[in-house]
């Protein structure tokens, strides 16, 4: 038997690469499975080896009765508060939830605390954390291959907080977690638009100023063109950071040299990474809740600063998200009337959301 | 008579000092005739000029009476295009209006309507452009020195129409006249702050997208940081420069940055100190003005057209931020957006109490306006 039972909760796309890097894990197996859709715990069971007395409609059965190391949530954002509460109490040794972390500031604290109290690991699946790419970047920027760095620049696609979360975690973690200061930006939401169930802008653009007085630019929808990366300018230099490869340029290259790092599977590395954390190997986990929490503060400072027009003074006080407020309130009214959700084509059947 | 080109000026303050002494810098005019209000303002220009002038309260006469060649206006914003429109009318050959061309869009756009029917040439006061710092990362963009510009980033302070009006008209001259996209941008006004007589921002940020697919991002005041010039960076490499100097990053200079001072044509850096961004770049634009009118070259690099484009991007932050949009270029709001904001309510101030950053030029009792009660 291996030493840590795996759970999972909500088994969508998600879940299965979570699931990918669990069985490549030493030591883990993949114990248990909750899901309310029995077409989905039924696929997801044949293709990971769950047997049917270990499928659950009810995530808070599974818990109660299957004694988990491990449980790793997959669900929507909307329900990751409520399920990792559940999951909590439950108390695993850790748990995997799927990014972005949660809806707002107050669902995330929410997270935080009922691990802290239950004395739970909480780990959030910023698994870009892992790629070479990034890696090798973090450590040239250490080494002060391009001087001091002072400006961050991405440009992503299809709402702040399904890709905006991974390159403003990918900001923080290649600056090695530095403070944020104050965030300012500004949002357009004419359409009905959502994105597994949450309200997203059509297009948004934000600046953040960290510690060290490094700004960093976030465009997401601003044009068609996007990637989950970050062109990061420093005094002596610049560095084009991609998934698995890096472009330095510098005194040293004589132009941009590209430096290919090995290919790399995200999912299997979080897995392994976890595992460390969970044996005493590593006392810093890269992914944890902690640091995803402060993703979560500036994208829904960036929200803050177009509902309040400021420039948002961290730490935020604001608990809930600033977008809903702004088009509850009336403030950002739709003016082409009709909600669509641009990851209902996930959902089975007849539905067009899972939540 | 002399072939030089006689001067009027209507609002002896301190940015038409900076005209007035490119005129007679560059030598190719004389100042003939001062329009003010406030009578020791124009005595102050002829001790400080040593030129003899006519002076005169009601700038409409002086336009009557005195077959100027070109006109300065250099009045605060809120009269530019008063005062312009009133030049035109007047027939001279061109027009040298202080920047930011106008309050207003509409207002703007008159000015240009106005100069176009009585076939008067046009120039904004940018003299930023004619910096050969400026000019040399201009060539050096145009040459493909640091590739296909990706972003550039500058540091403004004081309003956008003020400081950063100089900032966005630079973006596009760096950009050989590149055409402005889109803009995305906010501001914040808690406190109820005023410059020359128009409303501004305590702070803004601003992402522009230009057709060739650069970024530029204006920060005004959201960091200590504030200075005119720019950090440009390519897919090729990186050029820093401000009034005075530029540093360039290229492969050509080994990925080391290498440092420029270029002299002016008529000063240079190391004489002029800090004074140089002014005298140089008021000589330049006086004498660019002059080829103008003269038919030397076909147009002013600061042309009202470009003067123009320069606000409208401004305006454009303000647009977005009352709409939060994306606002798509062209601006079809001819009216200040941040007055409309403030206006509606939607953006009152938090800590009430009117200031105006300015106020200390006013002479005497002034202290909001330097326009008469009647606008004049």
């Amino acid at each position: 038997m291996a030493a840590y039972r795996v759970g999972i909760i909500a088994c969508g796309s998600i879940a299965r690469l979570h699931a990918r890097g669990w069985q490549a894990a030493p030591d883990v197996e993949i114990a248990a499975l909750a899901d309310t859709n029995a077409d989905a715990l039924k696929d997801f069971g044949e293709s990971f080896g769950v047997p049917p007395e270990h499928r659950y409609s009810d995530l808070r059965e599974m818990l109660a009765k299957e004694q988990l190391d491990i449980v790793s949530v997959g669900s929507w954002h909307a329900q990751h508060a409520e399920m990792v509460v559940a999951a909590a109490a439950a108390r695993p040794k850790l748990i995997l939830c799927e990014k972005p972390m949660a809806a707002n500031l107050q669902q995330a604290d929410q997270m935080l605390i009922a691990c802290r109290r239950n004395n739970v690991k909480l780990a959030i699946g910023h698994q870009r954390r892992f790629y070479s790419g990034w890696i090798a970047a973090r450590d040239l920027i250490r080494e002060g291959a391009i001087g001091k760095p002072t400006r961050l620049w991405s440009v992503v696609l299809d709402g702040l907080l399904n890709w905006g979360t991974h390159t403003i975690d990918c900001m923080r973690f290649l600056l090695d977690e530095p403070k944020t200061e104050w965030v300012m930006g500004n949002v357009e939401r004419k359409t009905d638009r959502y994105e597994r169930a949450i309200r997203i802008e059509d297009k948004c653009a934000g600046i953040i100023g960290f510690e060290g007085g490094i700004q960093a630019v976030v465009e997401n929808d601003m044009t068609p063109k996007g990637s989950i990366n970050c062109f990061v300018v420093g005094t002596e230099g610049m560095l084009d950071v991609d998934e698995n490869q890096v472009r330095l340029f510098n005194a040293e290259t004589h132009g941009w040299r590209t430096l290919d790092n090995p290919h790399n599977d995200p999912f299997v590395d979080q897995a392994k990474g976890l595992v460390d954390w969970l044996e005493g190997r590593v006392d810093d986990y890269r992914g944890t809740g902690d640091k995803a929490r402060a993703v979560v503060e500036v994208m829904m400072a960036i929200f803050e600063s177009a509902r309040c027009h400021e420039v948002v003074q961290m730490p935020l006080q604001t608990r809930l998200s600033p977008l809903d407020l702004m088009v509850e309130a009336g403030q950002l009214p739709v003016e082409r009337p009709g909600k669509y959700d641009i990851r209902s084509f996930l959902v089975r059947g007849e539905g067009m959301s899972w939540t | 008579m002399s072939d030089k080109l006689r001067v009027g000026v209507i609002g002896c303050g301190g940015m038409a000092r900076n005209h007035v002494r490119g005129y007679l810098n560059c030598g190719r005019y004389e100042i003939v005739a001062l329009a003010d209000l406030n009578e020791d303002s124009m005595c102050g220009y002829d001790a400080e000029f040593a030129v003899q002038t006519k002076h005169y309260a009601d700038a409409r006469e002086m336009l009557a009476k005195e077959s100027l060649d070109v006109v300065s206006v250099g009045v605060w914003h809120g009269g530019h295009a008063t005062w312009t429109i009133a030049a035109a009318a007047a027939k001279p050959k061109a027009i040298l209006c202080e920047k930011p061309m106008a309050d207003t869009v509409q207002h703007a756009e008159q000015m240009l309507i106005a100069c176009r029917r009585n076939n008067v040439k046009l120039a904004i006061g940018h003299q930023r452009r004619f910096l050969p710092a400026y000019t040399m990362a201009k060539d050096l963009i145009a040459e493909g020195a640091i590739g296909e510009v990706q972003l550039m980033q500058s540091f403004g302070a004081q309003g956008l129409p003020n400081y950063c009006s100089h900032q966005t008209d630079m973006f596009r001259y760096i950009l050989s006249d590149d055409e402005c996209v889109w803009t995305m941008g906010n501001v914040e006004r808690k406190t109820d702050r005023w410059e020359r007589e128009t409303r501004i921002e305590d702070c803004a940020i601003a992402v522009y997208q230009f057709k060739c697919g650069a970024r530029a991002i204006i920060f005004a005041e959201v960091t200590p940081m504030v200075y005119q010039g720019a950090q440009v960076f390519g897919t090729e490499g990186m050029i820093d420069f401000n009034t005075e100097e530029l540093r360039l990053l290229n492969k050509s200079t080994g990925g080391e940055w290498k440092a420029f001072r270029p002299d002016g044509r008529f000063f240079k850096v190391e004489e002029q100190g800090r004074r140089f961004e002014w005298v140089e770049g008021g000589a330049a634009q006086a004498d660019e003005l002059a080829d103008w009118v003269e038919g030397k070259v076909e147009t002013h690099r600061n042309n009202g057209e470009n003067g123009f484009k320069a606000l409208e991007m401004l305006h454009a932050v303000y647009e977005s931020a009352r709409c939060h949009e994306k606002v798509i270029m062209p601006l079809q709001t001819r009216l200040n957006p941040l007055d409309l904001m403030i206006d509606s309510g939607h953006l009152a101030p938090q800590r009430p109490g009117r200031y105006d950053i300015r106020a200390f030029l006013l002479r005497g009792e002034r202290l909001w306006s330097d326009a008469s009660p009647d606008g004049n």
